[in-house]
């Protein structure tokens, strides 16, 4: 009987063996994460650092020849074009997650510091990622940003875990059916478009409501204008230049944090990132761009509901920007136009805020059923969001 | 170090038994226990170093104390070194496990703010002390002698068990590492490779997707959303199967491995929710944690020998302690409460009808499955104070259940789909509720200590009989193939190895 038992044993341990070698082989040669650089087959190099996960983009900036790098959520994930020409003429990642909060983009900012050799750094905010919440996102701890990194685990992932397997299987796929990715699809951009006959007001309504139950509960942790300031610091030592964009929500998003009783805080917010520049000495040289406010394309008017085939210019939904208003942005931060947002000092600052508060009044009185809509939103409760 | 971790599957075990059987070959058998012991210090000081002293300071402070009471006659000096050796291990369990619960409850009474910073419940603190605090009082009545210090340590620390039990009683396991014969076997290794796979894919492939529908949930009601009538029933039946999944398979991959170094751990498992009644229940659930409890804390405390007052007094003790054993929390104490209530709700229930002469002598089987039902219609309530983090939360989704905030079937704001997780709920129902469990299909393999010993009737009911022999384990080929298939299923899904729900008591 012990002879049946081993050969089921045998047969057991070395099926799983093999079957795991292989896994790990075939993981090890595609690797569409990079992990296993001077081992990966370059075949499939083309079809790499082609994911959207803190992994992938650990690994993107690992390469160590960036020049450029941006620093946001998936709003400049999406909305940031990686054709602009700025952006085009310099070796550029974009290191965006979904979601993010300021420690990470820290531990981000401080690795690709390590690793490359910089000369930009695009700094995309929002004041929610100024919030105290979780400390890390999704798959960011098992990413080379994470400063506890642990190597046997993350390498054993990339070799036999689930998700790798199936980026493995989707880069096979892909290479079969030539896929060759659009400069918006690579080195951590994503293109985003709407699925046909999507209503972007209905869009806008449940993007609203996700982001009106997150913004309820925000507030201002002092640690994170910290890091900040360090990275300011950095920035400024190793003579990398620095410009900080608020990213351009949609004129409803604000009015969340208006309705929602969070303008104070977030005017204090955006006067504390100026304030910073100015104390470390760097406000000529760095800037803060406000992109925000209640008019001009932020003011777009959103599709009336029951409309499937309005497609707006600058917005997906109240959150996300198109890369045609990201391409305003980048002009306005390093081609000198002048025609939207503004670059913030302490001189202008009081000015600017109150002039954003005219424009509410005046947008209020234009998009009165709009405003109203907003308020409902909020009164009827909102779950989930950042 | 998590059982669902590579470094466990891919490098710990591997290397942990081929030296052992290393070893063994080398004829050196008392060695083999020595390599255990290291293996079981490594294993658990992986976690966390600088509580390697603090176990092995415990060790020598028990096995002191274990053999002088084994040394002295009963009498008063007995009774005293024993009562140090249990105030040792429960201010031990005490400082560690309920300081900060206690200075929490002394601040919000008193309006302190009084706090015990850096402290880190040792891993596994509460298993450890059970096991050592039976050891101690059988010390006191002599059942302990011969026990040499190494037997002990390997007793204690052994690491399958060490961290979230089975809670294994010195007669059960000390016998065993005094075998001087070849060590496991072929049929050792198979049996237990089977049970630890079975354990790791119920873990990795259906708790921890379980606990997608749960958490969401859960957590919601914590930021003060409050669920709806689907909502609230899908979170607490998700959590009911992530719990019992969690535990089954962690049990299973405790036995299997201890089975694997050819030594049998009792059963702690046997499908809780197939239970007819709340005593059957803990009859099934935790089963060694229930023997302790009612070995060493139900019958000291007079069980029901004492009339049928104090019996429902030591029944509401016995929960209550139960419970803050879980977790120091008063939602815990909650949940032993619910718990001691439903008890003697039964032992009543019961003694009236054995009084009056209503208990049918073969129970029908609507009968069984209206039991069965309750009882798990009790025990998700439970769970809903188990899992929640505050009363608030806990009413929040109780309320959300009897449909106090209305009958709403959306799950807004939740990133899951509410068929997706009925059609699973459902599916496990079926599994939980009619598919023999683990130990049944191996049965005729002993995978468990019970079976080595008295071989329990293996009764499979509900299982249909034809379903219980088409899932009889064989060590034939096709069988490797699957449990290989089973494998790599459970490798490839350790990429975010969680913990194990009962890790953290």
């Amino acid at each position: 009987m012990e002879a049946v038992y081993k050969r089921f044993a045998m047969v057991w341990l070395l099926t799983s063996l093999g079957a795991v070698a292989a896994i790990a082989a075939l993981n090890m040669l595609v690797d569409p994460a990079g992990a296993y650089r001077g081992l990966h087959s370059r075949a499939f190099e083309p079809l790499r650092y082609l994911d959207l996960n803190c992994v992938t983009k650990a690994e993107m900036v690992r390469r160590g020849d960036w020049q450029v790098i941006i620093l946001g959520s998936s709003r400049a994930e999406t909305g940031l074009p990686a054709t602009h020409p700025f952006l085009a003429t310099n070796r550029t990642c974009n290191l965006s997650f979904a979601g993010t909060r300021f420690p990470e983009l820290m531990a981000a900012f401080d690795y690709a510091c390590q690793h490359n050799p910089l000369k930009h750094v695009i700094l995309c905010v929002d004041s929610y990622m100024f919030s105290p919440g979780t400390r890390w996102i999704e798959d960011f701890p098992e990413s080379r940003f994470n400063p506890e990194f642990r190597a046997f685990d993350y390498y054993c992932k990339q070799l036999l875990g689930r998700s790798s397997t199936d980026r493995t299987w989707d880069a096979i796929r892909r290479r079969f059916q030539g896929y060759k990715p659009i400069p918006q699809d690579r080195h951590g951009f994503h293109k985003h478009g709407l699925e046909a006959k999507t209503s972007q007001r209905e869009l806008f309504s449940r993007v609203l409501r996700i982001l009106g139950g997150g913004y309820r509960h925000q507030s201002l942790d002092p640690a994170d204008l910290e890091m900040f300031r360090h990275m300011v610091r950095v920035c400024r030592d190793r003579r990398i230049d620095l410009q900080v964009a608020i990213m351009p929500v949609h004129a409803l998003d604000l009015e969340l944090l208006y309705a929602g009783g969070r303008w104070s805080q977030f005017e204090r917010w955006e006067a504390d990132l100026v304030e910073i520049l100015a104390q470390e000495g760097v406000d000529g040289k760095f800037g803060v761009w406000d992109f925000t406010g209640y008019a001009g394309p932020p003011a777009e008017a959103v599709p009336p509901e029951g409309d499937h085939t309005t497609r707006m210019k600058y917005y997906f939904e109240n959150s996300h920007c198109t890369p045609v208003l990201g391409g305003l942005m980048l002009d306005a931060m390093f081609e000198g136009a002048t025609t939207f947002g503004i670059k913030l000092d302490q001189a202008n600052i009081k000015a600017h805020l109150a002039r954003v508060l005219e424009d509410r009044a005046a947008y209020a009185r234009t998009n009165a059923a709009d405003i109203a809509w907003v308020s409902r939103i909020l009164s009827e409760g909102t779950a989930g969001g950042k | 170090m998590l059982f669902n971790s590579y470094l466990f599957i891919l490098v710990f075990l591997p290397v942990t038994l081929g030296v052992y059987l290393f070893i063994i070959r080398q004829g050196w058998r008392k060695q083999s226990f020595d390599w255990l012991v290291l293996a079981s210090i490594f294993f658990y000081g992986w976690w966390k170093w600088s509580n390697v002293p603090l176990l092995i300071g415990s060790l020598l402070f028990n096995y002191t104390i274990g053999t002088w009471l084994g040394k002295i006659a009963p009498g008063r000096r007995a009774k005293a070194l024993l009562v140090v050796g249990l105030t040792g291990n429960l201010l031990f369990l005490g400082y560690f496990k309920y300081a900060n619960f206690f200075l929490d409850n002394v601040n919000s009474l008193f309006g302190l703010g009084w706090t015990v910073t850096h402290l880190v419940l040792p891993l596994g603190i509460s298993f450890i002390t059970f096991q050592k605090i039976a050891y101690l009082v059988d010390s006191s009545q002599g059942l302990t002698r011969g026990y040499g210090f190494r037997d002990f340590c390997l007793f204690v620390s052994f690491f399958p068990q060490l961290i979230a039990g089975p809670i294994v009683h010195h007669s059960e396991l000390m016998p065993q590492f005094r075998r001087k014969d070849s060590g496991p076997s072929w049929e050792d290794f198979s049996v237990g490779a089977v049970l630890f796979v079975i354990g790791l894919g119920k873990k990795v492939l259906v708790a921890d997707p379980f606990a997608a529908f749960a958490n969401p949930v859960f957590n919601a009601a914590h930021s003060g959303t409050v669920p709806g009538f689907a909502v609230a029933w899908i979170g607490t039946l998700a959590y009911t199967m992530q719990i019992y999944f969690d535990f089954s398979g962690y049990t299973d991959m405790a036995i299997g491995l201890g089975r694997m170094f050819g030594i049998r751990l009792p059963l702690n498992f046997n499908s809780p929710y197939k239970a007819t009644n709340i005593a059957d229940f803990w009859r099934r659930w935790h089963m060694t944690l229930s023997r302790f409890l009612r070995d060493y804390l139900y019958i000291p405390l007079g069980g029901n020998r004492k009339g049928p007052a104090r019996r429902y007094v030591n029944l509401m003790i016995t929960m209550l302690l139960g419970g803050l054993w879980h977790g120091a929390g008063w939602t815990f104490v909650a949940w032993g409460a619910l718990h001691g209530f439903y008890l003697s709700v039964f032992h009543g229930w019961h003694e009236w009808r054995g009084r009056t002469g209503r208990a049918a002598p073969t129970p029908y089987v609507a009968g069984l499955w209206a039991g069965r039902v309750v009882t798990f219609l009790a025990v998700i309530a439970g769970w809903v104070f188990f899992r929640a983090e505050n009363f608030s939360d806990a009413t929040k989704v109780l309320g959300g259940m009897v449909g106090v905030h209305g009958f709403s079937f959306r799950a807004d704001g939740l990133n899951f789909s509410l068929t997706q997780a009925t059609k699973m709920v459902g599916l496990f129902l079926v599994v939980v509720w009619v598919f023999p469990n683990s130990h049944e299909v191996l049965a005729s393999h002993t995978p468990a200590l019970e079976y080595a010993q008295n071989p329990p009737r293996v009764n499979l009911a509900p299982t249909p009989r034809w379903l219980g022999r088409l899932l009889v384990w064989r060590p034939t080929l096709l069988g490797a193939l699957i449990l290989a298939a089973l494998m790599i299923a459970g490798i490839l899904n350790v990429s975010r190895p969680s913990d194990f729900i009962y890790w953290q008591f």
